[in-house]
């Protein structure tokens, strides 16, 4: 339902993914974590705080863009669309919508490459509302081939609005599948126009049937709520669906040449000449992926970081715009940088960017900066983990992080230790091995 | 409208039995099971003190919070703006942004972020409000930043030049935004004449802005004895007054002879206008008068009303525009209140070839607020939207705090905070009707922000309507 723009996709990429990759262990903030399984396969996480009569319900499954085969692109997320509009056996159309509303709660959903969550904040004495209707749409979802009809002609009018008025849209999808070079992982969450009319209702229930399980689900219920009476109502409604199966994706992971890659494309929309650049990281879970997780804090996630001062400096601005940071699809991890400048101006910026990483590749990264970073990584994990709903979509995403890396959710709440003892030398290793234009993906974008 | 929710209920409750009882489910799955009790909720004291400088200090104990929010809420805001400059609060509000004396902009963000800080400055109507937010363990090196932000503020011709062009861009973005140019010339148009006119000020405003004009207003206005501090957080009044009047106590108060703000007058007559915005794909309608003097209790009323007539999918004019008539993508209403008064204002964003339709059902929908009382049930289920959302609106502690500060700004207090559930609960039907036959029976000033050479057929099915260009400026009145 809410499909970031591209802009504010590579923005939110170190807000969002970071996150998803590194959970704090006993930060104060995030206490109160429980977690068990029902007998279906269900994992279900608490997150008891009780200073506000709020409690938020989410349901993240293991489903997104990567698992689309070849030819039925778009089916992830026209089944996001299904499973907020189209209602289910007990519920109808816009219904889940309407009882969340009319209790004061907010609700929504968002699609990704490798994870779909819908979730809802309501007062805490509705929740076993929330429960009902999240379970309703997770056994029996109602897929006519009406309802499937209006979301696919919804969804081709937004593909179209978006390819013409989106700027950067385009060259973005063309970036990804250079970065990750896969059909599964490159290409992009919208799907293409050809083969989203050529999806039937068939592949749409398919996709539901194999994903939407609770063996292939997640439930997580953050805020004030009874713990006993909640497991009492989880059980009610979730332990009768059938479990089954977890999905085996074989994944593997393309072999890249460590030489500079660089391209140009033109853009219709575009407002402004702008530069996508793309470094291959270590897998999340990796003790390399907590120092990549810090050094987003000395280059680009914040103000004052050396990214920000170089090239949006109010003396000496040489970018109109610049966003980016840490992606994670899976079991794989990039770090994206998108800067938009004058055509004069981009080389320089993507000099720039070069110049600061051989500062840092050349030791120059001081305790006090690294110190900054700390403090900033610090807040933003409180930011970001700031409401029920933040922290029900956080552990969501940390749970199927680790997954994928063969983890559990209990080894990513112990890494925010391990986060802040790390050191300047540990950055300046992971700077030179991973931030070198040998490992570097460079699309340049042209106005048309 | 009762009989149309009527039959989507019964329309519903049968689609749902039918298949419910086809698949052989468990009982408990075919019906929505019952809420709790409502849970309480327990919101801390605002508590209040006074420096010998005149400073007003609020803190409200928050345990355990991670991270503290310091508001600092200037009173004057853009209504006391010089009429030749206005604008100027937003200008004021900029240069927290721009260093101070002893410090670049540069090194100010360095210190700031390195206490996990972040921080906002806006002008509204009223006040300059100053929001800031880091962690818990750096209380006091917060008041010392924001105490060199105050006593020794940057203020050259260099800086306004920073925040003009600053201002200008943004402005230029949001111009495009039809969302915001129908706000934008509707709060022109509903308070002319009025000191909160200045709030609606153009691109044209930006250029009158000075050094000599800034310094004057915040000599003025950023003083002890008309700012009010607001500390949100785990910290107590005693510790929290000593700490600001530490790095504080030299600020010194000025005699201020505060001019009345009189009350907002509703509009003569019922305008409609139009602001041609010939890149829009849609019309964005905005409608709304003034809410002049309250009378204690009218504004859980004028909320409910506003929950009744727009605030969500349940509401009168979403069931009408969209799901009955299929016209529009969204709508919304609400009242918002100022120090003196308000507005009350509804939005719709519609297909341009139901304009003059569209508005048509708006002025259906108030006159009918005003003429007969909403059923008990409809009001409830207002009611239990503002119950229900207050809690989660303050579910953010940035939220937290601002909620708060925006009380303190418009000189509210205990009313919208700890009782508020109880005033809300106090409203009833007989309420809701007499605040909608005194303020909804005013004129309103309806404005569309559109494609006029799109909408000239549905331009042309209205007496009177007044144009506008895209910045906002009067083009023409034309007559049917």
């Amino acid at each position: 339902m809410n499909l970031r723009n591209s802009g504010r996709r590579i923005g939110m990429a170190a807000a969002v993914l970071v996150w998803a990759a590194m959970l704090p262990a006993q930060a104060p903030l995030l206490t109160g974590v429980s977690h068990y399984t029902l007998k279906n396969g269900l994992t279900v996480i608490f997150q008891e705080k009780a200073d506000l009569p709020v409690v938020s319900v989410a349901v993240g499954y293991n489903a997104g863009s990567i698992y689309e085969a070849p030819g039925k692109t778009g089916v992830a997320y026209l089944l996001e669309k299904l499973m907020m509009f189209a209602g289910s056996a007990n519920v109808s159309p816009l219904e889940h919508i309407s009882d969340i509303n009319r209790v004061g709660g907010t609700l929504n959903a968002e699609a990704l490459e490798d994870q779909t969550l819908y979730y809802q904040t309501i007062p805490s004495n509705h929740l076993a509302m929330a429960l009902w209707l999240e379970s309703d749409r997770m056994r029996t979802l109602d897929l006519s081939e009406e309802k499937f009809e209006k979301a696919r002609t919804d969804l081709l009018e937004e593909l179209r609005n978006r390819r013409t008025s989106e700027p950067f849209l385009t060259s973005l999808q063309t970036f990804d599948e250079f970065l990750y070079s896969d059909f599964s992982f490159g290409h992009s969450l919208l799907g293409t126009e050809n083969d989203i009319r050529n999806l039937t209702v068939k592949d749409v229930k398919s996709f539901y049937d194999a994903l939407y399980v609770p063996q292939n689900a997640v439930l997580c219920i953050s805020g004030q709520f009874d713990r006993i009476r909640t497991m009492e109502l989880v059980a009610r409604y979730f332990e009768s669906i059938p479990g089954g199966k977890v999905p085996s994706p074989a994944f593997e992971l393309p072999t890249f040449a460590r030489v500079p890659f660089s391209r140009t494309v033109d853009d219709p929309v575009a407002s402004a000449p702008a530069v996508f650049l793309g470094f291959r990281l270590a897998p999340p879970g990796s003790p390399q992926a907590r120092i990549q997780t810090l050094l987003d804090y000395v280059l680009l996630n914040g103000r004052s970081t050396r990214l920000n001062r170089k090239l949006l400096n109010r003396e000496a601005k040489i970018a109109f715009q610049l966003s980016g940071g840490i992606e994670r699809r899976y079991d794989r991890s990039v770090y994206k940088i998108f800067i938009i400048a004058s055509p004069p101006q981009i080389q320089a910026c993507c000099d720039a960017v070069f110049s600061e990483l051989d500062k840092i590749k050349r030791a120059y990264l001081s305790e006090a900066e690294l110190a900054k970073a700390k403090t900033l990584y610090r807040k933003d994990l409180l930011d970001h983990t700031a409401t029920s709903t933040d922290r029900a979509i956080f552990l969501i995403q940390a749970f199927w992080t680790q997954r994928a890396v063969g983890r559990s959710l209990d080894d990513a709440l112990a890494e925010t230790d391990a986060i802040l003892k790390i050191t300047p030398a540990e950055i300046i290793a992971i700077v030179n091995r991973y931030y070198v234009l040998e490992n570097c993906v460079i699309l340049y974008v042209r106005m048309k | 409208m009762n009989l149309r929710i009527a039959r989507i209920l019964v329309g519903l409750a049968v689609g749902v039995s039918l298949a419910a009882a086809a698949s052989g489910q468990e009982r408990f799955r075919q019906k929505i099971p019952a809420p709790d009790p409502r849970p309480e909720l327990i919101l801390p004291r605002l508590e209040s003190v006074t420096l010998t400088n005149g400073l007003a200090i609020t803190v409200v104990y928050r345990e355990a919070a991670p991270m503290t929010s310091l508001h600092l809420i200037f009173s004057g805001g853009e209504q006391v703006s010089p009429e030749k400059t206005p604008g100027l609060a937003t200008l004021v509000s900029g240069m927290f942004g721009q260093g101070t004396q002893l410090h670049t902009a540069a090194e100010m963000e360095e210190r700031i972020e390195s206490i996990g800080g972040s921080m906002s400055v806006s002008a509204d109507q009223d006040v300059v409000l100053f929001g800031f937010h880091f962690l818990e363990e750096y209380l006091d090196q917060a008041l010392d930043i924001v105490a060199e932000m105050i006593l020794f503020p940057r203020l050259g011709d260099r800086e306004v030049k920073i925040v003009q062009s600053m201002v200008s861009a943004e402005m230029a973005a949001q111009e495009r935004n039809p969302v915001f140019m129908a706000h934008r010339v509707l709060g022109k148009i509903l308070f002319a004449g009025h000191p909160y006119e200045k709030f609606g000020f153009d691109r044209s405003a930006i250029r009158t802005w000075n050094s000599r004009d800034l310094l004057d207003y915040w000599d003025r206005y950023i003083r002890p004895n008309n700012t009010q501090v607001l500390l949100t957080g785990s910290v107590n009044i005693n510790a929290a007054s000593r700490k600001i009047s530490h790095v504080l106590n030299l600020w010194r108060p000025r005699d201020l002879t505060p001019t009345p703000l009189p009350p907002p007058r509703p509009p003569d007559r019922t305008r409609i206008c139009f602001v041609d915005l010939p890149q829009a794909s849609q019309c964005t309608i905005c409608a709304g008068t003034v809410l002049p003097a309250l009378v204690p209790g009218e504004r859980f009323a004028l909320l409910t009303l506003g929950q009744l007539l727009g605030g969500s999918i349940n509401s009168r004019l979403f069931l009408n525009l969209r799901e009955s008539k299929g016209y529009a993508y969204e709508t919304r209403s609400r009242p918002e209140f100022y120090r003196a008064g308000g507005a009350f204002s509804l939005q719709a964003i519609v297909r341009p070839e139901v304009v003059a339709a569209s508005v048509r059902e708006i002025f259906f929908e108030i006159r009918l607020l005003t003429r007969e009382s909403a059923s008990s049930k409809e009001i409830e289920e207002a009611k239990f939207i503002l119950l229900g959302g207050f809690p989660l609106q303050l579910d953010r502690y940035d939220n937290y705090s601002g909620y708060i500060a925006a009380l303190k700004a418009t000189g509210d207090g205990e009313e919208l905070w700890s009782r508020f559930s109880e005033n809300v609960l106090e409203v009833d039907s007989d309420r809701v009707l007499k605040a909608a036959q005194k303020y909804l029976s005013q004129p309103f000033v309806v404005v569309i922000a559109g494609p006029r050479e799109i909408c000239r057929d549905q331009l042309a099915e209205f007496d009177e309507v007044d144009i506008f260009d895209a910045r906002g400026q009067f083009l023409e009145t034309i007559k049917k």
